[in-house]
């Protein structure tokens, strides 16, 4: 079985909301900066409830976060 | 570093600083007093006890956002690894004793007391460190300097 990954641009989107600090972001998701440092670096796949809480703090889709990516395709 | 991590770091150093004063304690009493008496030595073992007060010395702090779902899986992998070393060293503990008492023999209470501490301390030690190093992994990516990059 070959590997997959999720794929996200939290760090683009933060820049584009007058560069948002993690911690900001952390605040508005609920989360500890730790986390939303580990879930940029792609070391970390956040829970459905955690991904929509940072779509919500962007004001965009789940989907335009996040990406899942197959080393299948 | 957050409260999770400092409470880990707490725990080994004081559990390592107890193990470490009862290898020289008993070293030391080896030549003093020798077998078997030295082996009062791993009363020093006693120290690692301070480790409960990690939680009341690194206390919550009011409006921050301590626990998340990803402190709750670090936890939980670290709870798997820490109980199977303790069975593990549990085991190792019950044949060692069998191995040097016999199956008929007696084991001495100072003997009892040493295998009872050892499983304990392996459990949080263990525990601490891979707590530790579950955060270490991430934290490679995620320093102070990645907050504005």
């Amino acid at each position: 079985m070959k590997g997959n990954k999720i794929k996200n641009v939290i760090r683009r989107l933060r820049f584009d909301h007058d560069e948002m600090t993690q911690q900001q972001l952390a605040d508005m998701a609920g989360v500890t900066r730790q986390t939303i440092i580990a879930i940029e670096a792609g070391n970390y796949s956040p829970s459905l409830s955690l991904a929509f809480r940072i779509a919500r703090a962007f004001g965009v889709k789940v989907e335009d976060i996040f990406q899942y990516e197959s080393e299948d395709s | 570093m957050n409260r999770e991590q400092k409470i880990a770091w707490f725990m080994i150093v004081v559990i390592a600083t107890s193990l470490v004063m009862s290898v020289v304690a008993v070293t030391v009493l080896y030549f003093i007093v020798g077998m078997p008496r030295d082996l009062d030595g791993f009363s020093c073992l006693g120290i690692s006890g301070f480790a409960g007060f990690a939680r009341l010395i690194f206390k919550k702090e009011k409006g921050v956002v301590e626990f998340d779902e990803r402190i709750q899986i670090i936890r939980a992998r670290a709870a798997a690894v820490a109980f199977s070393s303790m069975f593990s060293v549990t085991i190792i503990s019950c044949i060692s004793a069998f191995f040097i008492y016999g199956s008929e023999g007696m084991i001495p209470i100072k003997m009892l007391t040493i295998f009872v501490g050892v499983v304990a301390i392996t459990l949080f030690f263990i525990y601490s460190l891979a707590i530790v190093i579950q955060y270490g992994r991430d934290s490679i990516d995620g320093g102070e300097k990645n907050e504005r990059e």
